[in-house]
């Protein structure tokens, strides 16, 4: 049995195909031996079909990743500002003011003095929040 | 493996992308002339559909200084060897399995020696008819270059399985002539056989 020769041959007829010129190759579509345009044009529509759920799955991913890295900076926040005794807040909003105060809007600055003056937790904490917001107050470098 | 020296996955789909007509007719063409319709009961489009879907995966390292239709052409030919043998391994198995239940049965019916020698008149039946298929085939291309005796040595001396440094000598032409013929040659076949000869067919 003389398969290598037949195998042989084979290739040499494949190997035309690759030495072939696109302009030869179009020309012969759809005759024998040749894919039709109808088939071409299938896997073209299937080849961009499946260029598409490659993007649309890898831009879930993206989103995904980057909801869930929101959701633990977001918890992360949280159990940072619920850590934050009052001292360390009005050392914060302290240090905010004395380094940046210019940025830090007038309001702020008087509503602070005087809930400072009174010592109430929750007008401080909302002024540490808004400051925090305003990202003139760090939480990530603590 | 990504960055300079390698295509992105986000590039992988820019280059799939830039396919031509030419490109996919030229992939699926090739790829039935090898085959995949017998070997793995694919047509050209359904492998051309596994082997895009295999290398948007980007699992396949693409480096930048391999063209696109190698690349791609590479990843069909991989994808085609891998599956074909996945696919004789499975015929294997099979073939075992049933070859342990008729020697079972075989035994269970005292007549060990029947089956065997019905699976080797099958197969030489097969032999003899893959023969006769390659016999009609050889006539066929001798017949297309009968007159052009460079052509014929080196066909004769392919059918007798002979290296290409023998068939220089034997057929007593250099290295030029014998490219020369091999272009005539290819020429011809592919008219004469635009869809290949399915050795595949008479492989025993």
């Amino acid at each position: 049995m003389k398969v290598t020769f037949v195998k042989e041959i084979n290739d040499m007829i494949a190997d035309t195909i690759m030495e072939d010129s696109d302009d030869e190759i179009l020309a012969c579509i759809g005759e024998v031996g040749y894919p039709p345009w109808k088939i071409v044009n299938e896997a073209r529509s299937m080849m961009l079909g499946l260029i598409t759920e490659n993007r649309v799955s890898r831009l879930k991913n993206i989103k995904a990743s980057y909801r869930l890295d929101k959701e633990n900076r977001s918890i992360l926040k949280a159990a940072k500002l619920a850590a934050k005794g009052l001292d360390e807040m009005i050392a914060d909003i302290a240090k905010a003011m004395q380094l940046k105060s210019d940025e830090i809007p007038n309001g702020l600055i008087v509503a602070f003095r005087e809930q400072s003056k009174q010592g109430n937790e929750e007008d401080v904490r909302d002024i540490w929040e808004n400051l925090v917001s305003l990202g003139l107050i760090d939480i990530q470098s603590d | 493996m990504t960055g300079e020296s390698h295509y992105s996955i986000v590039e992988i789909e820019e280059q799939v992308a830039g396919l031509s007509d030419a490109d996919i007719a030229r992939f699926i063409q090739y790829f039935e002339l090898r085959g995949c319709i017998r070997r793995l009961g694919w047509s050209g489009l359904e492998h051309f559909h596994h082997t895009i879907a295999d290398v948007l995966e980007g699992r396949r390292a693409w480096p930048r200084d391999v063209p696109r239709s190698a690349f791609l052409w590479n990843a069909g030919r991989s994808i085609l060897s891998n599956e074909a043998k996945k696919k004789e391994r499975e015929v294997e198995a099979q073939h075992v399995d049933v070859d342990e239940c008729h020697e079972k049965e075989a035994l269970q019916n005292d007549h060990v020696g029947s089956l065997d020698e019905s699976s080797y008149i099958a197969n030489s039946l097969e032999t003899q008819q893959g023969q006769e298929l390659v016999k009609q085939w050889y006539s066929q291309i001798t017949d297309l270059f009968d007159d052009d005796h460079v052509v014929m040595c080196i066909i004769q001396q392919k059918y007798n399985e002979l290296k290409k440094s023998v068939i220089l000598k034997v057929c007593n032409i250099n290295e030029m002539a014998y490219q020369a013929a091999m272009k005539k040659m290819k020429y011809h076949l592919k008219k004469a056989f635009p869809g290949g000869l399915p050795w595949w067919e008479v492989e025993p």
